[in-house]
C-alpha cells in the first residue's frame, strides 16, 4: 500500500469501515452510536495520522483508536446515569407490592425458528435499543461480548452490586419487549410467523 | 447447618427476589442458600420456571449478535452512513490542511 493510500480517509473507510463497524457494534449493541464511533476514529485518524507508526497495520491502528472511542462512550454513559436510572427505576417494577408478578411471562412460541431469523435479529435490536443506555451497554457486553462481570465493571465504573441491578433490569425490558413485539406478539405478529 | 432464618428464606421466596436471584445465577456462582432458593421456588413456580428458561433464550438470541459483530460477521455500514462519513471526512480533510 503507498503513503497516499495510508493517508486517505476514503481508503480507511472503503477498507476499513465494515470491521471498524463490527466491531463497534458488538459493543455498544446500537447501530447508531456505532456508525458515529466509527465517523469519530477516522476524523480522529486524519487528525493523527502524522503520528501512524509506520510498522503497524493501518487496521491494528484504527482499532486502537476506536477501542479509546468506545471508553469515552461508555464514560459519556456513566455521566448520564443518574437521571436515566430514576426513570427506569418506576418502570422496573412489574411486581405486586408481596413480590408477585404483575405481568406473568407467557409461553414463547417457537423461540428455535426466532434465532435463526433474522427479523427477529431485527426486533431485538430495536428492543435492545430501547433500554436506557448503560443497562443496555452492561448487556451487550456481559452477553454479546462474553465479558465477565469485574470486567464490566470497570469498563463502566460501578460497583458489582449495581451491575447486577443495571442487568436485572435490562433483561427484565428485554424480556418484556420480546414478548409482546415477537412471540406472543398481537396478530399482526402471528401473520408474520405464518409468512416465514 | 443452615440457619432457620436461611431455610424461612429459601421456602418463602417471592417471584421478585426469585427473578432477581435468577438473573444473577447468569453472572456468578451464588452460594448455596442463594442456589437453593432458586431451586426450591422455580419446583412449585411455573412463572419464574419459563422466565429462567426465556432467559436462556435470550441469552443465546443476544450471543448470535455477537457472531454478527465480528470478523466475518454480516453486519456492514448502511449506504447511507457510509456516504454520510465519507462526506465528513472530505470537509474535514479540506479544512484539516
Amino acid at each position: 500500500m503507498t503513503t497516499e493510500t495510508r493517508h486517505n480517509p476514503q481508503a480507511w473507510l472503503d477498507h476499513h469501515g465494515d470491521v471498524l463497524f463490527r466491531f463497534a457494534l458488538a459493543r455498544v449493541g446500537n447501530s447508531t452510536a456505532a456508525e458515529d464511533l466509527v465517523q469519530d476514529t477516522l476524523l480522529a485518524a486524519l487528525r493523527n495520522r502524522a503520528s501512524f507508526a509506520e510498522r503497524s497495520a493501518e487496521r491494528t491502528w484504527l482499532v486502537g483508536i476506536l477501542k479509546h472511542r468506545i471508553a469515552d462512550h461508555y464514560r459519556e454513559l456513566a455521566r448520564q446515569l443518574v437521571v436515566a436510572e430514576n426513570a427506569a427505576d418506576e418502570a422496573s417494577g412489574g411486581f405486586s407490592r408481596g413480590g408477585k408478578w404483575l405481568r406473568p411471562p407467557r409461553a414463547w412460541q417457537a423461540p428455535d425458528s426466532a434465532l435463526a431469523s433474522v427479523e427477529f435479529a431485527a426486533i431485538l435490536r430495536d428492543c435492545l435499543a430501547g433500554l436506557p443506555e448503560r443497562s443496555a451497554a452492561a448487556l451487550t457486553l456481559r452477553e454479546s461480548a462474553g465479558m465477565s462481570g469485574e470486567e464490566i465493571c470497570k469498563e463502566l465504573q460501578v460497583t458489582p452490586t449495581h451491575l447486577w441491578t443495571l442487568l436485572h433490569r435490562a433483561r427484565m425490558r428485554l424480556r418484556e419487549c420480546l414478548e409482546v413485539r415477537w412471540f406472543c406478539g398481537d396478530a399482526r405478529g402471528s401473520d408474520k410467523r405464518k409468512g416465514n | 447447618m443452615a440457619k432457620l432464618r436461611d431455610i424461612l428464606r429459601i421456602l418463602a421466596t417471592p417471584c421478585r427476589e426469585a427473578t432477581q436471584l435468577i438473573s444473577r445465577a447468569q453472572d456468578e456462582t451464588l452460594d448455596w442458600p442463594l442456589r437453593a432458593a432458586i431451586r426450591v421456588h422455580t419446583a412449585y413456580c411455573s412463572k419464574c420456571r419459563r422466565f429462567r428458561h426465556q432467559l436462556q433464550v435470550m441469552r443465546d438470541a443476544l450471543g448470535g449478535l455477537a457472531d454478527e459483530g465480528h470478523d466475518g460477521g454480516t453486519a456492514e455500514l448502511s449506504r447511507e452512513a457510509r456516504e454520510r462519513i465519507g462526506k465528513t471526512l472530505h470537509s474535514a480533510g479540506e479544512t484539516g490542511q
